[in-house]
């Protein structure tokens, strides 16, 4: 018989616990947190990041229970219960990204791009947003139309140089990309003063000129077949960026009665060219930037008949209010589909833990939950100083990966907290995916969701922001897993492809 | 950090040479990796959800033993657990209990067996038990006045046809194991669940013949009234409320369904307006269209309408005077009632105002019913909750009967002012913002009153309409015969819930007059349900006092009697004193049950002890002294000489619940009053 001390073997494990938390505490201070882990064969795709970084989109083997499922915790997937349709995940393409990503060796460009966009190997991010001219990430203000007459318009050099290029190798990539495009102003010369009358010429503020309306329709018009000439098919458009945003390296003013009248110019003419791009309204925070008169910005424009009959649904932002705001429009008008289009995350207060798991789920399962289509983040690649940027927009903010403008190399890239949520969504929910209902099991602490895949597989997306890990038992009818979510922690989970 | 690192490291490999070298020799910290021999004597394979397993083991181990462990796990989760202490070697029994969940199909659980020494060595044990749920021949349907059986309709489904009244509330149980043990399903929240005895609120739309069933599997339970708006079924909030959020639309009919004496509920007239008395439950939408919560109240029987800004939000004043305006107050204002009033409570008594322009808001009240007429105060907020508001000096009127606090912007009864009963007041707050005031920070109220009156009931007595004197207090003045009949009737005339059995006798199918004859004010409350009486003198100008001649009414002043509860003891405040009837020449009598102190069950009006009161002639200090107890009477109370108060004697407490009788016997006069307490 072999005898121990006790004090012995529990100061020998506090010994061992301590090291194992040394460890740990060594991981959350790498500066660089890894991509993708190498794949690993098992009946369930899992992949978890912790918000200590302990595990960073890690790959875990998960296989099938043999045991009866017998479990009073089950989440048992409904999958005859059906939801929204999923479009996809993805970040903002911007001018800054396309001259960052082009700074890089071309084989380290690839593999950045192959990695987040290939839907086979990699994360297979599937929907993007640009800026229809310029923005606060573009090498410049501009518009595609800056002198005066429509007759002028056409590309911009800064884009045919920064951006057309990269949309190219991500199409190649993934050709089932959507774009979003959204202006962050009208050409200079369609502007008039907040007062609606008054002369402007600034990038910043002013409104659109009721005069220039059929111009700006028309704008819009080249904009989209001018893009899919190019190899670019548009899926949808957003009238304007924040419109009740003043402020900004370029902006418009643009209040609901604006946009209403505008898109009973812009629907028909984009329905007489048989364009099939979708019209989102809004575009802009959950609180209505607390602008007298524009609260239920978007319930006020699907309330005028004329003009709702041209959107597609709406647009979102989260830089004020709550994504509760959702269920007002879900709630009135279930059939206008719902985009997530923009967050930053900065110098501001960041936390890796806070950012990820708490924008994984307000951003994420919050506007799916209220029938969100597809989530977009601003902007993908920045340097560590934030740049390219322009005076009066965004100069403290990260992108969803960073790269070092010492060298721009793959390796120098940093991977953010939205790098992760992207990821955790684009690999386990295709595009096409649709949102199934669940029993709705009550975890302490845990947020999940689950969808039905385009090829007969599952994905379920969860997170915990508990202290304490968190066993989860998903059972879709024919197979069930366990799995224990550590604490602080995000996981997917994909399984029952070709099965 | 890595000098961090390696300075933690051999801190902590030092620790653990300090530890070796202090404890190596102690022998209370030896433990072993070798565990107990456990020796499975019985094991139970197949059990059912909701029984026992029972096993039996023998446990034998050189070291003294600790425990023997059972663990149940369904699929990877441990369910259930028992642990016996064992002392020594030798054959050990205990059971585990198998939960009972629902929609958790048969199929294999694991048992863990653990036996431990105190060494921390533990053997374990697994065994596979085959675990099904019962398909029991039938389950019993518990009501608190009867049991029904639910025979067996269909595998795990179960049901009860009879008659039942609209609101069938009850348990479920099935029939006992063998082991004995018993399950039930009761009700938590909104969801039946076993294990419960909680009563389920099964519910119908009338009283009558209807099949309640229940399945031991989903533990899906009916029928539960389905309440409809406008053809949406209104969620279960708790048992008395069933909500729906909604968009309604100024001028547009609704339809509300699936309550039965819906034509008697109150629908708030700010927003809603019925139409035909023959289509009750159809009801006009009057403020602005919006989004809207519509609860239906079961406890105060109305429909409660609330301004949202989201399916899940409250609406908020809004920068541009639209959104919603409420009012939070204290106990004068309520709405359908002041019976439903809250002392600046806003999640209970917040009211939202109608919104009947783009920055005009209207609250109506009733005097009398929903605003007290003498005492008012409460304040309009930018929200359901304390913040925004309009404070001192955000506020104005032109109102004669109202005054805006010029200091906290309450809004109270201007000095000298009362309001009427049943007239109606329409606030109207005006919120439009101007150009000095872009944060709507102040508001102009305009009050409209309006001639009307208190929607009296049909209450009778021989006959005879009662007065109501306010919202649901009636009275009636009657000259009666001792041991005559009194008929209560009238189309709004109430089961009594408590009958003063000093002045009305419940023996008959028709009460009867008990005191002796004369002028008797009989009152009515409806909404405590309590028929109750007074003596009046014999002009009926006032209440009776004890004539000279030993006649006419006494009343007792001070503690341990209350009516008609205890909690309504009169205290030493005279024009709270209770009357006592004069049962027969000269004797006053008064029965009533004991009852815990502030007891509010109708009927216990003597309090179990700490009496200390006197008897006196009429609501005055007029006393009847000095008072002597009957024969028999000490054993129960006594006068306590330190201020000659009757009392319960020292170390004597009343039953709870049990009868007494107190007699006041003015025969030999009134300065002789004999007093008489018996037990019934």
């Amino acid at each position: 018989m072999k005898h121990l001390n006790i004090f012995t073997g529990a100061l020998f494990l506090a010994v061992l616990g301590f090291m194992c938390c040394n460890n740990d505490s060594v991981g959350s201070s790498d500066p660089d947190p890894a991509g993708p882990s190498a794949p690993v064969a098992s009946d369930v795709e899992l992949y978890v990041t912790t918000g200590h970084k302990t595990m960073l989109f890690k790959q875990l083997p998960l296989d099938y229970c043999e045991n009866d499922p017998m479990s009073p915790y089950e989440i048992r997937l409904r999958p005859e219960e059906r939801y929204q349709e999923i479009v996809g995940f993805g970040p903002a393409i911007t001018g800054s990204t396309g001259y960052n990503l082009q700074k890089m060796p071309a084989a380290d460009r690839e593999k950045i791009l192959r990695e987040c966009f290939d839907p086979e190997k990699g994360l297979g991010f599937s929907l993007i947003r640009m800026s229809i001219g310029g923005s606060d990430f573009t090498l410049g203000e501009y518009t595609w139309c800056d002198q005066e007459g429509i007759d002028f318009f056409d590309v911009h050099p800064y884009d045919r140089r920064d951006v057309f290029p990269v949309l190219k190798e991500i199409l190649a990539i993934n050709p089932d990309v959507k774009i979003i495009g959204t202006p962050w102003s009208c050409p200079r010369w369609m502007k008039v003063g907040l007062d609606g009358v008054s002369e402007y010429n600034g990038w910043t503020s002013g409104r659109l000129n009721p005069a220039c309306y059929e111009d700006y329709a028309e704008y819009f018009v080249m904009w989209i077949e001018t893009m899919e000439s190019e190899g670019f098919p548009i899926y949808a458009i957003t009238v304007q960026n924040e419109p009740l945003n003043k402020g900004n390296s370029m902006s418009l003013y643009m209040p609901w009665e604006d946009q209403a009248a505008f898109i009973k110019v812009l629907g028909p003419k984009m329905q007489a060219r048989g364009l099939k791009t979708k019209i989102l309204c809004y575009d802009h925070n959950y609180n209505y930037d607390n602008v007298a008169g524009q609260e239920n910005y978007v319930v006020k424009l699907f309330g005028d008949e004329q003009a709702s009959q041209y959107i597609a649904g709406s647009a979102w932002h989260n830089y004020g209010g709550n994504v509760s705001e959702l269920d007002n429009i879900s709630t009135l008008y279930p059939q206008k589909e719902i985009y997530f289009t923009e967050a930053s995350i900065g110098s501001w207060g960041y936390n890796f833990s806070n950012n990820t798991l708490g924008e994984f789920e307000s951003i994420f399962l919050g506007t799916m939950q209220r029938g969100g289509k597809g989530v977009t983040l601003w902007n993908f690649m920045l340097d560590e100083n934030g740049a390219p940027n322009r005076p009066g927009g965004c100069q403290t903010c990260f992108g969803v990966v960073d790269i070092s403008s010492e060298d721009y190399s793959y390796a120098s890239i940093k991977r953010n907290s939205q790098y992760y949520d992207l990821a955790h969504c684009s690999k386990v929910i295709e595009q096409g995916a649709v949102r199934i209902a669940t029993n709705d099991t009550q975890i302490t602490d845990v947020k999940y969701m689950a969808f039905e895949n385009p090829d007969g597989s599952y994905a379920f997306v969860a997170v915990n922001r508990g202290s304490d890990s968190r066993k989860l038992t998903v059972n879709d009818g024919r197979r069930h897993f366990s799995y224990d979510i550590p604490g602080n922690a995000i996981a997917s989970f994909r399984w029952g492809k070709n099965e | 950090m890595r000098k961090m690192k390696t300075f933690m490291r051999n801190m902590a490999w030092g620790f653990l040479a300090v530890a070796l070298a202090a404890c190596s020799k102690d022998p209370e910290f030896e433990t072993t990796d070798v565990g107990p021999v456990l020796e499975k004597i019985a094991f139970d394979e197949r059990a059912s959800m909701g029984d026992i397993i029972t096993y039996e083991f023998r446990i034998s181990d050189p070291l003294p033993l600790s425990t023997l462990d059972a663990e149940l796990y369904f699929d990877n989760d441990l369910v259930a657990s028992a642990s016996l202490r064992v002392k020594s070697d030798g054959v050990y029994r205990d059971t585990l209990s198998v939960p009972f969940y629902r929609e958790i199909p048969d199929g294999e659980a694991t048992v863990v067996i653990t036996g431990r020494n105190i060494r921390f060595g533990e053997t374990q044990q697994r065994y596979k038990v085959r675990v099904e749920r019962p398909d029991f021949d039938h389950l019993t349907f518990v009501m608190s006045d009867g049991e029904y059986r639910m025979d067996r309709i269909a595998p795990y489904e179960y049901a009860v046809t009879d008659d039942f009244p609209q609101k069938a509330k009850g348990y479920i149980e099935a029939p006992a194991f063998a082991s004995g043990e018993k399950i039930t399903f009761g009700w938590d929240v909104n969801q039946v669940i076993s294990g419960s005895t909680t009563q389920i609120p099964f519910s119908q739309s009338n009283a009558g013949e209807c099949t309640i069933s229940f399945n031991t599997l989903t533990f899906a339970a009916s029928p539960f009234t389905k309440l409809l708006f406008n053809g949406e079924e209104m969620s279960m909030v708790d048992n008395d409320n069933y909500s729906t959020v909604t968009m309604l639309t100024q001028g547009v009919q609704y339809e509300i369904s699936g309550i039965p004496d819906f034509g008697s509920w109150d629908v708030d007239r700010d927003f809603f307006e019925r139409g035909d008395e023959s289509q009750p439950g159809v009801l006009t939408f009057l403020p602005m269209s919006g989004q809207y919560k519509v609860t239906a109240n079961f406890k105060h029987n109305y429909l409660k309408i609330e301004a949202m800004k989201s399916a899940t939000e409250l609406a908020v004043l809004n920068g541009d005077g639209s959104g919603a305006v409420w009012v939070i107050g204290g106990k004068s204002v309520g709405k359908p009632s002041l019976n439903n009033s809250y002392d600046w409570k806003p999640e209970s008594g917040g009211l939202c105002l109608a919104r009947i322009g783009s920055t005009r808001y209207q609250l109506t009240l009733v005097g009398g019913v929903s605003i007290d007429t003498k005492s008012v105060d409460f304040k309009f907020f930018h929200q359901k909750t304390w913040g925004g508001e309009f404070g001192g000096g955000k506020i104005t009127t032109t109102s004669e009967t109202f005054v805006a606090g010029e200091t906290d912007g309450n809004i109270r009864l201007a000095a000298g002012k009362t309001l009427k009963a049943g007239y109606v007041y329409r606030f109207t707050l005006d919120v439009t913002p101007n150009a000095t005031d872009t944060k709507l920070s102040t508001a102009v109220l305009t009050v409209e009153e309006i001639e009307g009156e208190l929607p009296a009931a049909d209450l009778r007595v021989n006959g005879q309409a009662m007065t109501q004197s306010d919202l649901d207090n009636y009275s009636i003045d009657l000259d009666l015969e001792q041991g005559a009949e009194i008929t209560f009737s009238g189309a709004d005339m109430f089961e009594p819930a408590w009958c003063n059995p000093d002045f009305f006798d419940a023996v008959s199918q028709t009460p009867r007059l008990v005191p002796v004859s004369g002028k008797y004010r009989i009152t009515a409350n409806r909404a405590t349900k309590v028929i109750d009486a007074l003596v009046l003198n014999a002009d009926g100008s006032d209440l009776a006092t004890l004539s000279d001649d030993g006649h006419g009414a006494i009343y007792y002043i001070g503690y341990g009697l209350g009516s008609p509860a205890a909690v309504n003891e009169p205290g030493w405040s005279e024009k709270k004193g209770i009357c006592i009837p004069e049962y027969a020449p000269q004797i006053y009598k008064i029965t009533a049950q004991a009852g815990q102190k502030g007891s509010t069950v109708l009927g216990q009006r003597f309090r179990v002890s700490e009496w200390s009161g006197k008897f006196f002639k009429g609501r005055n200090w007029t006393g009847i002294t000095p008072m002597t107890l009957a024969p028999g009477t000490e054993k129960l109370l006594w006068i306590n000489p330190d201020g000659n108060n009757l009392e319960v004697a020292p170390g004597v407490e009343l039953e709870e619940g049990a009868t007494y009788e107190l007699t006041v016997d003015l025969t030999g006069g009134n300065s002789h009053p004999v007093i008489t307490f018996v037990k019934k």
